[in-house]
């Protein structure tokens, strides 16, 4: 039961920080969320 | 920390190099490419050798003049920004034109340091340029350099430093034009004189002779200095014979002429360079067109029947069919869990992103040739032979850059719309241009290839030219509508020389796609085969049920009757359609996750092809492609057009349009493709197909919209 739980809370955080982060993502003003944003056009990525 | 005391601009043409002279001195990764137009927005990085001076890498521009987006957005920055250094980025093989735009910038009274890059084709070309005399000519440091080959980059680091502490570069007092011109600057400066610091007094004077409304505008000028300034250009116009903006360019072109007779020596004249010698064949009226079909099919052939499938079998058989699912199914024995977790993870997550990893090998093989072709420059002139084809069907070829970005991603495609002036082009252009195949539908072609036409090559670059036609197509019709009517614009392009690739643009922009389809299959995807293996594991009421009886299937039975007459009424596929919409991917992901669920295949990607192909005919399968091709993009694109459009109804209508044109195509496709293939009988689809392509057909051939109105203004008089 144990390992139900880890396994199931480790799949579920995971998605949760997905959405989280896709959620509050800086714009990028593209779209893209940053870290697959193909042409990178936000400052972050280059400083 | 150390803060940033210099700033320093990156202006020059476009494909002069500049962005990969930004990557190269701040150690970035931003996107370049063989064609003009890559870099759309100014982008900020800070020098990895000198931390505290941050380069400005602005977009390409001919001009200061404030016609397109791209010049705006370049020249607001130079004169509202006010960087302490201009770094002018020179085209050694195309002087003359590039240095049009230097003479501009040298008057803008921030020091210029300029550097001529490409000096290692100049060599080739035969040609010599004297640096010495260039520089004394023009009164600002210049640097010949070689940006691929990464020669002399650190001299003009170095140099670009030293000219910023010294008074080095401050030409804008030292290009004289004719002393009639001369006169007339002076005497406007002196009306100005009040309005404006003197470092830029030049730069305004010219600007007001030009008759920049803008700057007229900035400076605030009373009546009667505008009275004044008025009287001062009818006379020089009336001297010259001609208007103050041509003779303003006359003057520029007359003194670059005089510099490059003396500081350049061409040993070359009259002999056709290896590049001018290839674009003889492959720009060629007629044969141009068939060359490029040729080219494609290859990229399609290698990628998805070939070299790709080859890798992608072994993925999808042995790594994700046996390997993973074996190791992770005794692990899970072993840690006890329970049944339903296990089949989460072996028939959700496995199934759903393996089926679409699966697919990594051959979009590698699919990027790499695609890099291929546009580091070497091939793809440049395929946007000049898109316009010969497009402007007959009043496109321009400017469209064709955008949808050369969305073969990679719709986004950055959506975005490149920007550089289109004309509104109703830009307008057009934005709507059609995700009909391009993005790297995320890469996998759903391969897969309808796959599992459909295992031994035709024609489906798969088949994809690639049903986007192509549907923009043509879509512009012949909309062209004729009110809301699109006009001439195409004029499209003027540089082609850049022809190289060999440069291994690591090829290699970084291949990884750079690939780790965006890894991180897309491990986040997005991910998500989504979680949510769709509980929706397809339940029912409403919560019990575990069979799939068939889930809540995905119960949605996806309330709407299959919509995409039943397009031949792929089953829930499954409606499913993987809409599922499509958050990420193209997706569609693979789902038939991954929704058939190994069904317990009709393990998690072996090639099984699951079986499954689909005993689910829909050939010529579904086709018309599944087709709807998923051309419908609406994902929802990523979809915001992107918002934004780009910036009216809701806009988008609204583009969505519509798009889907709408997928409707009819897969219907068409479908209802006449089934019966002449025997499948179906002729039948009320049929007939509504025939009707459809009669509709349609007239929609290409009436009369354009701005053809029929002064008839109805004649009606009206009459």
């Amino acid at each position: 039961m144990w390992a139900t739980i880890a396994i199931a809370l480790l799949i579920f955080g995971y998605i949760g920080v997905i959405i989280y982060r896709r959620v509050t993502k800086k714009s990028s003003g593209c779209g893209c969320s940053e870290s697959d944003c193909p042409i990178k056009s936000h400052s972050s990525d280059t400083q | 920390m150390m803060t940033t005391t210099l700033q320093i601009a990156l202006a020059g043409n476009p494909n002069s190099g500049k962005t990969s002279l930004f990557n190269e001195i701040t150690g970035t990764n931003q996107r370049v490419g063989n064609w003009p137009g890559v870099t759309i927005e100014k982008k900020s990085g800070k020098l990895t050798k000198y931390p505290n001076v941050e380069l400005q890498d602005l977009p390409g521009i001919y001009s200061l003049s404030p016609y397109s987006p791209e010049e705006l957005v370049a020249r607001n920055y130079l004169i509202d920004d006010a960087p302490d250094l201009i770094l002018n980025l020179i085209d050694g093989t195309n002087i003359e034109r590039n240095l049009y735009l230097t003479t501009q910038l040298l008057e803008l009274g921030v020091p210029v340091i300029i550097g001529i890059n490409m000096m290692d084709v100049v060599e080739k070309n035969k040609q010599t340029i004297d640096i010495k005399l260039l520089s004394e000519m023009l009164y600002a440091p210049i640097v010949g350099l070689s940006v691929t080959k990464k020669k002399n980059i650190d001299e003009l680091m170095k140099r670009s430093l030293h000219t910023h502490a010294t008074s080095e570069g401050q030409g804008q007092n030292h290009i004289r034009y004719d002393k009639r011109l001369e006169v007339a600057l002076e005497e406007i400066a002196d009306v100005i004189e009040a309005n404006t610091p003197e470092n830029r007094r030049r730069w305004f004077s010219i600007k007001l002779f030009e008759r920049d409304e803008e700057i007229r505008n900035e400076l605030h000028l009373t009546k009667e200095q505008q009275i004044e300034i008025n009287e001062i250009i009818a006379i020089t116009e009336k001297i010259f014979q001609t208007d103050s903006t041509s003779i303003m360019i006359n003057e520029r072109y007359d003194f670059i002429t005089r510099l490059v007779e003396k500081a350049v020596t061409n040993k070359s004249n009259f002999e056709l360079s290896l590049s001018d010698k290839i674009d003889h064949v492959v720009t060629h009226r007629i044969w141009a067109l068939p060359i490029f079909a040729l080219v494609m099919w290859m990229v399609y052939y290698l990628s998805i029947q070939t070299v790709g499938t080859m890798a992608t079998d072994w993925v999808n058989d042995v790594l994700f069919g046996e390997v993973i699912p074996k190791i992770a199914t005794s692990w899970l024995a072993a840690a006890n869990v329970a049944p339903w977790l296990e089949g989460l993870i072996l028939e959700g997550i496995i199934a759903g992103v393996g089926a679409v990893l699966g697919f990594l090998p051959q979009m590698i093989v699919l990027f790499l040739c695609l890099a291929l072709l546009e580091d070497c420059g091939y793809m440049a002139r395929i946007a000049f032979v898109m316009d010969r084809l497009f402007r007959r069907f009043g496109l321009s070829g400017k469209s064709f850059i955008p949808m050369l970005i969305s073969t990679g991603c719709g986004v950055p495609g959506v975005m490149a719309c920007r550089t289109i002036e004309n509104e109703k082009e830009r307008k057009m252009t934005i709507m059609t241009t995700t009909f391009m195949p993005c790297s995320a539908k890469m996998p759903v072609i391969a897969l309808i290839a796959g599992a459909f036409f295992p031994h035709s090559s024609w489906v798969a670059p088949a994809a690639y030219f049903v986007g192509i036609g549907a923009i043509i197509l879509s512009g012949i019709a909309l062209k004729k509508t009110k809301l699109f009517a006009g001439e195409a614009s004029p499209f003027i392009m540089e082609l850049p020389a022809y190289h060999f690739p440069h291994l690591k643009n090829v290699f970084f922009q291949t990884y750079e796609r690939g780790k965006s389809f890894v991180i897309g299959a491990g986040t997005i995807i991910f998500t989504t085969c979680v949510l769709l293996w509980f929706m397809a594991s339940f029912n409403f009421k919560g019990q575990m049920v069979a799939t068939d009886k889930s809540i995905l299937a119960a949605l996806g039975n309330s709407v299959a009757f919509i995409f039943a007459p397009l031949g792929f009424g089953t829930w499954r596929a409606v499913v993987a359609t809409v599922t499509g919409l958050i990420a193209k991917e997706n569609v693979v992901a789902t038939f991954g996750v929704l058939y190994a669920h069904a317990g009709e295949v393990s998690e072996n990607g090639t099984e699951i092809w079986g499954a689909l192909r005993a689910s829909m005919a050939p010529i579904a399968g086709f018309s599944f492609l087709l709807f998923n091709l051309l419908c609406a993009p994902c929802f990523a694109a979809i915001g992107a057009i918002k934004r780009e459009m910036a009216d809701f109804r806009w988008t609204i209508f583009a969505i519509a349009y798009q889907c709408a044109l997928a409707y009819g195509v897969s219907f068409i496709t479908y209802q006449l493709g089934s019966v002449l293939l025997g499948e179906q009988d002729f039948n009320i689809g049929t007939v509504l197909a025939m009707t459809l392509i009669v509709i349609v057909t007239y929609f290409f051939i009436r009369k354009p919209a701005n053809k029929r109105k002064p008839e109805s203004a004649a009606i009206q008089i009459l």
